[in-house]
Order: structure tokens, then C-alpha cells, then sequence
């Protein structure tokens, strides 16, 4: 027998070998049947519909075209489309109403910070219940109460379906919250830490897409696929500058995939991509859709680029590490991060209410690289901290910098905020007193 | 032996243009999606089957399977990969299935209990066969599922491929250092 045969015979084999029962005919049958009475169902469905358009045509135009101009002005620009899963916005611009113009942003009221003893970030508030649902027996809500886990737990219990989710926050990303939306939708989002980046996860039950947002040019949307599934990508966003009267196309700035999978829709959207650039293309959201599971694995050991507590930060890099005791009124600890190949842990406070990056205070920390060595390396002015050289550094009120040494850790500190949206400015003498109570 | 000797073995030229008129009519006419489902019923519940180790539950997911693709058939447009697209429902319905059921068991040894404990398999099967089976059982859950895919779901390498968003030569590759490892082993133990 020649090769081919042989493997031929083998395959015949291998078939045998998994021992299926024959399919039930009653079953194919009573399938066959059910998939004939939907057939059915639609095509009534489609014929009163072609029936209704025949009927009305004339009147209808008219009546369309008049409801076209007397609606809102979101309306205006969309039309649905049965062949995409992003509306498609018929108008190259869409009129700002009068109350909703966007103003030129004004610059916060400067002030000056008051220092206070360093206190805790405030406990946040517990989940509601939903009926039925005892989220204490729940493990996730015993580990963390206020938790990933826990949250996503409480807004399956609310939507009723498995939510989808990435297997663990994307890197450099941190969780930020759940929201349910209409139709049981689901909103998971996560932003960059640090700012800069922002990602957000939607999803609902059904094929079809909530209809949120103003529509996309249809030139704008490209073709893609989600492993199996057909997906749409889109890069761009109706926006509109302070003063203007109209939002127009902007091909950048917002970064979408959608795809459905027949049971349920998916859409991951993509701002900022300050760090994470990869995540600003089809390719990128693509991978990141692929990665998607029905159970996230929690995490082991701290996250180096999010460190949620001082005590993660001394057990990542091994350091007895130091903190301030006294910091602007408002601020509180956010996250650490370590740099493992400078062994170096920065530590990270921001005032609550605010976004990420408007105001910071970070501090270094790592083991001396020149014990005993001088600051040569660092220009500025020569300051004592706790009887120890330093240098200062500061451009205005708005950015400060201090570097000195304690023990065998080098200690650098920079405060920075931003004279449009924090307005808080610092003296020096506040910022040395910062420097100084870190113990 | 020459590797596109296999890749005829399943599916020629002619089904697949029979396959796109099959497409083409059931988007016309909704009833037409019955061809399909005619089509493909038996490989999809072969499938189920081996994943799920019981009648009934293959029956039903079967069932949900083909129901979902006649929902959303509108959204499927790749036609040369209608099979590529089944079987993806079919395998996330797997998966829901599992994740429903909360049980503690893995789809391993799920499948594995089934061939072992069949009565049913073990009366009309060949002791060739049921080394065989064994031998399966013996792969990893990739190489288990490439096979299912091939013999079960009677899914071409270039479907296979493209529901698993691999290389189409890698697969057939895979698949006969597979095939071939099996028939070695298989020897082996009858020597």
C-alpha cells in the first residue's frame, strides 16, 4: 500500500476512533422546523414592511423631510444603517445649540496651598445592593470590597448576563469603574496611570449597538475582523473648538472597534494613547478584543506600573521606604510605580476631585548609587533637609523640585500643577517642609 | 508525502462554490438558510458532542448554535469562511456552557470520561479504535481541538486556520506531525 492510502485507511481511523452517536433525525428535524417558522415569521414581516413603503412613499417623503430639519440637531445628522455597526451621520457638520456652546476655558482662581498632616484617601462609598444579591458572601467582595471583582460582580447581578472582560487590566491602565447604562449596557472603564490615556470597554446583550454618540462618516469606517467575527474600526470624532457653532469630523482623537459575536455587541474605545500608542490602532484594539475572557485572573503580588499602598511599594522593592507627613490640604495617596531596573519606586499623591495630572507631588526613591557623594550632578540651590545637602529647583510657583538623600536612599521630590485647571501655587519654605517631613 | 494530497481529502472547488450559492440563495430568501443548516447539522453536533460528552447537551447547543447563526446571519459577510464563523458560535456556546454549569471539570476530562465510559463506543469499536481514542486523550487541548475541527467538524485547513487566526501551512503541518505521531504510537503498541 502506498503512503497516501496509508494515511488514507488512517484518517478513516481516526474518525472511528471518536465514537459519535448518529444525530437523532427527530432532532434535525424539530430544528429545521423552528428555523422554517422564524423564516417564515420574517418574511411576513418583510412584505407588510415593503407593503407600508409602497403605500406611503409620496407622503412619507415629504413628512421625512420635514422631520429632518424640525429635529434636534443630533438627529439631523444620523441615519441608521442596517449595513454598519456604527451610525453612519449624513451632514459634514452638526449646529451647536446655543447652550451648549462650548466657551473658551478660564484659567482656575489662583490660591495658595495650605500644608496639613498627610491623611488617608477617603473610604469610598458601599455598592447598593441589588435584590436578592448579599455581595458580602460573595468572595470577591469578601477580598476587596471595593474592588474590580466585587463591582464587576455587582453589575452582573444588575444586567444579568456574564459580562466579557479583558483577562487583567491592560498594562500601564488601571480600572476605574462599571456603569450601567440603557438597555442593561455595560461601561467598563480604565484610564492610564498617571493620565494621558483613557480606554473604555462597552458591550450589551443583541446585535444591535446602542445608539450613542453622533454617527461616523461612512469613508471613515474601516472593515476588520475580531478573530471570526466582522468588526468595524473608526479613528475620529465630531468635536468642536471654544467659539465654534458646529461640531465637525475630526479624524483623530477617538479610536473605536465595534464587532458582535450574535449574542452580544462589543465596543472598545481608545482617547489619548499618551504611553500606550499601540492601543491608537485596528491592530491594537484587535489584540486587545482577542484577549477578552469570561473571567479575569486576579493578579499575584503587586503591579509594578500600579501599586495601590505603601506596604506594595516596600514589598516590590524590598526598601524600608519613607512617606511625608504633612502634605497640601486635599492631597492623598494615588499610586506607586517601580522601576526595576533602577530599583527606584516613585510614589505618587494627588488632590481628590481632580483629574490625573493636574496636580502631583511625586516622590523617588531608590538605594544611593554614590553613598557619601555630593549633588554635583544636579544644578540648583544648596538646601539642608534634616541636616543633609540638597538641591532646589523651581521655575515658577506651579513646578518645584528637591533631591537629597536620607540614610542610603536618594530622595527626589517634584510637585507640579497646572495654572489652568488646579491654580494651587507653593512657596518654596512649603515645599522644603514637604521634603523635610518625609520620615 | 506530498502535504496537498490531504488538503483534498475534505472539501474541493466544488463544494465551495456550491457553498457561496447556498450563502448567496439564503440571503434572498430566509428559508433557504435551511440548505445550511442541512449542511453542516451533523459536523456541528459531531463536534458538540466530543466537547460536551452527552447527547442531550449537544443536541441543545447544537440547537442554539444554528439559531444564533440564523439571527445573525445578516452580520456575516466573509463567505468563504461560513464555516469558520459556525464553528466560532458554536465553540462560545461550548464555552457558556461550561461557565453556566459551574462545575469543576475540565472539558478534558469531561471528554476524557466520555470515551472511557461510552458503553456504547466500547461495544462497536475496534480495539484499534479505542487505543486510538486514548492516544487522543493523551494530547494537549490545542492538538485535541485541531482534530475535533478536522474529523469532526470536517472543517478544511483553510477554515481551521482561519477560525483559529492561524497560518493555514502551520496547521497542516500540526496536523500531520499529528496524524503521523498517532499511527507511530499506534503501531508501536500493536508491535
Amino acid at each position: 500500500m502506498n503512503k497516501n492510502g496509508s494515511f488514507d485507511q488512517f484518517e478513516a481511523v481516526m474518525r472511528k476512533a471518536y465514537a459519535v452517536p448518529e444525530i437523532r433525525a427527530e432532532f434535525v428535524n424539530r430544528v429545521q422546523a423552528e428555523l422554517m417558522r422564524r423564516a417564515d415569521s420574517q418574511a411576513v414581516k418583510v412584505a407588510r414592511k415593503g407593503f407600508v413603503l409602497r403605500f406611503g412613499l409620496g407622503f412619507a417623503a415629504v413628512l421625512l423631510l420635514a422631520m429632518f430639519f424640525a429635529k434636534a440637531p443630533e438627529g439631523q445628522a444620523l441615519a441608521d444603517s442596517i449595513k454598519h455597526f456604527f451610525k453612519i451621520a449624513t451632514v459634514t457638520e452638526i449646529p451647536i445649540t446655543e447652550p451648549n456652546l462650548l466657551v473658551t476655558p478660564t484659567f482656575a482662581s489662583p490660591f495658595a496651598v495650605t500644608l496639613v498632616p498627610a491623611a488617608s484617601a477617603p473610604t469610598e462609598a458601599p455598592l447598593p445592593t441589588p435584590e436578592g444579591f448579599t455581595l458580602a458572601k460573595t468572595q470577591a467582595c469578601q477580598t476587596e470590597p471595593y474592588g474590580y471583582a466585587c463591582k464587576l460582580a455587582w453589575a452582573e447581578k444588575k444586567v444579568g448576563y456574564d459580562i466579557k472582560e479583558f483577562p487583567a487590566d491592560p498594562t500601564d491602565m488601571r480600572f476605574e469603574g462599571i456603569y450601567i447604562q440603557v438597555n442593561n449596557d455595560i461601561q467598563i472603564n480604565y484610564e492610564r496611570v498617571g493620565g494621558g490615556a483613557y480606554l473604555y470597554l462597552l458591550q450589551g446583550p443583541g446585535g444591535e449597538f446602542t445608539s450613542i454618540g453622533a454617527g461616523v462618516p461612512e469613508d471613515s469606517i474601516q472593515q476588520v475582523l475580531v478573530g471570526e467575527y466582522p468588526g468595524e474600526y473608526v479613528v475620529g470624532i465630531y468635536a468642536a473648538k471654544p467659539g465654534e457653532t458646529a461640531y465637525k469630523w475630526d479624524p483623530t482623537g477617538k479610536y473605536s472597534l465595534r464587532w458582535a459575536d450574535g449574542e452580544r455587541w462589543y465596543e472598545i474605545n481608545a482617547y489619548g494613547c499618551v504611553g500606550r500608542e499601540d492601543l491608537c490602532s485596528a491592530e491594537g484594539l484587535i489584540e486587545l478584543a482577542l484577549s477578552m475572557v469570561d473571567q479575569s485572573v486576579p493578579a499575584e503580588g503587586p503591579r509594578a506600573d500600579h501599586l495601590v499602598s505603601f506596604a506594595e511599594a516596600e514589598q516590590i522593592s524590598g526598601l524600608s521606604l519613607l512617606k511625608p507627613a504633612i502634605l497640601p490640604e486635599g492631597f492623598v495617596f494615588d499610586y506607586g510605580t517601580y522601576n526595576a531596573d533602577l530599583k527606584e519606586i516613585r510614589l505618587n499623591y494627588h488632590p481628590i476631585g481632580y483629574d490625573p495630572g493636574v496636580a502631583e507631588i511625586s516622590l523617588w526613591q531608590s538605594l544611593q548609587q554614590n553613598p557619601g557623594g555630593t549633588w554635583d550632578r544636579f544644578t540648583g540651590e544648596t538646601v539642608d533637609i534634616n541636616g543633609q545637602p540638597g538641591k532646589y529647583m523651581s521655575n515658577d510657583g506651579f513646578t518645584h523640585a528637591v533631591v537629597w538623600q536620607s540614610g542610603d536612599l536618594e530622595i527626589g521630590m517634584l510637585i507640579s500643577s497646572s495654572d489652568l485647571w488646579y491654580g494651587g501655587t507653593f512657596t518654596k519654605e512649603q515645599v522644603l517642609e514637604i521634603a523635610r517631613s518625609v520620615q | 508525502m506530498a502535504e496537498s494530497d490531504f488538503a483534498l481529502t475534505f472539501h474541493p472547488t466544488d463544494a465551495e462554490t456550491d457553498l457561496t450559492s447556498l450563502i448567496t440563495a439564503a440571503r434572498k430568501d430566509p428559508h433557504e438558510f435551511g440548505a445550511l443548516y442541512q449542511r453542516y447539522v451533523t459536523p456541528v453536533f459531531r463536534y458538540l458532542y466530543n466537547r460536551t460528552g452527552n447527547i442531550h447537551e449537544a443536541e441543545d447547543i447544537t440547537a442554539q448554535t444554528f439559531l444564533i447563526a440564523y439571527e445573525t446571519f445578516n452580520r456575516f459577510r466573509g463567505d468563504g469562511h461560513f464555516s469558520s464563523w459556525l464553528f466560532g458560535i458554536a465553540r462560545n456556546k461550548v464555552i457558556d456552557h461550561y461557565r453556566h454549569r459551574k462545575f469543576d471539570v475540565s472539558i478534558d476530562g469531561t471528554a476524557s470520561d466520555q470515551v472511557d465510559t461510552d458503553p456504547l463506543a466500547k461495544a462497536i469499536h475496534a480495539e484499534q479504535s479505542a487505543l486510538l481514542a486514548k492516544l487522543i486523550q493523551t494530547l494537549n487541548e490545542d492538538e485535541q481541538e485541531l482534530l475535533r475541527l478536522r474529523f469532526l467538524a470536517e472543517m478544511s485547513f483553510r477554515e481551521i486556520a482561519h477560525l483559529l487566526q492561524r497560518n493555514e501551512d502551520a496547521v497542516k503541518k500540526t496536523t500531520y506531525r499529528l496524524l503521523a505521531r498517532l499511527q507511530s504510537q499506534l503501531e508501536d503498541n500493536h508491535e
